[in-house]
């Protein structure tokens, strides 16, 4: 072996170093997902979901398929598990379906909606929707926008006590219907509850959101970013100097960050028809995330604008 | 938080405008049938004969049925539930024009009409194709709703008024609904096509310059 001299020993030590490094440039890939637990069971949920309206609804075009795929193939393998749809959104529940056969997850969410105005049409809607996403009992059944709920609800406590569905929950969106859902929240045993809340639109946090965390009912937030509105706004404008305080280093970070991390919150459920988006929203499941006061601060900076 | 009109659509114009791509890719080498109908329909309305011009009203009203069946129930239903209720009324509406080409005759339309008649046709395909980057999007009468309805409710100012005001409403509440997705798509370009049916739609419904002849 020939002998090491000091040019070499130092070379050495030189490399050990930046090797050392390396883990640390990759950090953020190694970090463990955030996730919530489900209050009814303690399951825990990544805090990024995905939404479908408007994005999956592509028939059966398989040049979109094939894009979507990618979209979906991305959610997953940055550690995405909860995907959420509803019959009303066309044909999102079959392209689903259709991409979930194609890709085999390991772990996913399935969470999907009774919409239909016929009360005794529960079981039937069900049933459609998991022929449609092809599997063999839904995670979460909600009723969708509350309609016809009275009926939909009965029946689908009746599902979960039999163990053909595992949560149950209700939706609302663009703020809608807030008494109606503040009353059921007091009074049903529900699972969950879909509501929108963004950084703009934060009327659930004055009862809602306290209800829900005090009634131990999982919150999934829709319309994160207003339906795409927040960043026709914000998106030309820069990041505050801060936003890496806060874990955010693009403004989907920050949008969803900002959701996630009220402690009532379970999920946020984007939704997108492109790969690099999807990479963006996914990044909100790592690192750190705000506390209260940087919440405010992150709030505060959207009002002058 | 107020809903607006987009948040009532369930599909992005990406989506759309691959309708029609795909509409032109399911017909294949039959697009080649459907222009050739396009060039007999006008020829025949130049005919002396009214049986000619009876046979290009009978070449619409397959043009309905082939737009119902393949743009609308194959292709645009599945994404959009209230395309289904159309799908039912351009079948309806082909059956009504073909019941009409059996009992009255289009007025001979003058050369001069035709060629801006066609131009203007021309036009209008190409909307959709400047708004999706590619030729394979054109937009055909007889395939595509919009340009259907567009066409006949031109052809439908040769016939008596009598028949126009019941052969109107499926085109005019076509081009009402396509002209309100459009927008929420924000979909300029293209949304010219069904905001001319309307506009021509108003016109044929007050023209009153057709003689009427009965077969």
């Amino acid at each position: 072996m020939p002998p090491i001299d000091r040019r070499d020993f130092l070379a050495g030590l030189f490399a050990v170093g930046a090797m050392s490094r390396i883990p640390a440039l990759f950090a953020a890939e190694r970090d463990a997902p955030i996730t919530r637990a489900i209050p009814a069971s303690g399951e825990t949920l990544p805090v990024i979901g995905m939404g479908t309206w408007r994005t999956f609804n592509v028939g059966s075009d398989p040049m979109l398929l094939d894009q979507r795929q990618r979209v979906l193939e991305t959610f997953f393998a940055r550690g995405g598990r909860m995907i959420d749809a509803s019959p009303m959104y066309g044909s999102a529940e079959a392209v689903v379906g259709e991409l979930l056969e194609r890709l085999s997850p390991d772990a996913r969410f399935a969470a999907s909606k009774v919409w239909t105005g016929d009360e005794s049409a529960t079981r039937e809607s069900v049933a459609n929707s998991q022929a449609l996403w092809r599997i063999p009992r839904f995670d979460l059944m909600q009723v969708h926008n509350l309609v016809d709920w009275e009926g939909h609800l009965e029946t689908l406590k009746a599902m979960k006590a039999a163990g053909e569905i595992r949560y149950i929950g209700i939706t609302t969106s663009h703020g809608r219907r807030h008494a109606d859902v503040e009353r059921l929240l007091a009074r049903e045993p529900l699972d969950f509850v879909q509501l929108t809340y963004n950084i703009l639109d934060r009327e659930a946090e004055a009862r809602l959101l306290p209800l829900a965390q005090a009634r131990g009912i999982a919150v999934i937030a829709n319309r994160p970013y207003q339906g795409g509105r927040l960043f026709g706004r914000f998106q030309s404008r820069p990041l505050p100097d801060w936003a890496e305080e806060v874990g955010a280093t693009n403004w989907a970070e920050y949008f969803l960050k900002f959701i996630v991390s009220h402690p009532a919150l379970t999920c946020a459920i984007p939704a997108t028809t492109d790969v690099e988006h999807m990479r963006e929203n996914m990044g909100a499941l790592y690192g750190r995330l705000p506390d209260a006061d940087q919440r405010q601060r992150m709030a505060a900076y959207l009002q002058d604008r | 938080m107020d809903y607006a009109l987009g948040d009532f659509l369930m599909f992005t114009p990406e989506v759309y405008l691959r309708l029609f791509v795909r509409a032109n890719q399911a017909l294949g080498l039959w697009l080649a049938a459907v222009v050739a109908a396009i060039a007999a329909v006008a020829l025949l309305l130049r005919q002396a004969r009214p049986a000619a011009r009876q046979a290009a009203l009978l070449l619409v009203a397959a043009g309905w049925g082939l737009s119902a069946a393949v743009f609308l129930a194959k292709l645009y239903a599945p994404i959009n539930w209230p395309v289904t209720g159309f799908a039912w009324a351009f079948a309806l509406e082909g059956l009504l024009l073909a019941a009409v080409a059996l009992r009255s005759t289009p007025a001979p339309v003058r050369a001069s009409s035709l060629v801006v008649a066609l131009m203007a046709l021309s036009l209008l395909a190409s909307l959709t194709a400047l708004a999706a980057g590619t030729v394979t999007a054109l937009a055909l009468p007889g395939v595509t709703p919009d340009m259907t309805a567009v066409a006949t409710v031109s052809l439908l100012a040769l016939l008596p008024r009598v028949w126009r005001w019941p052969l109107l409403i499926v085109p005019i509440l076509w081009c009402l609904f396509s002209a309100l997705t459009h927008q929420a798509l924000a979909l300029w370009l293209p949304m010219v096509v069904p905001v001319v049916g309307l506009m021509l739609g108003g016109i044929v419904a007050c023209w009153t310059s057709r003689k009427s002849r009965s077969a």
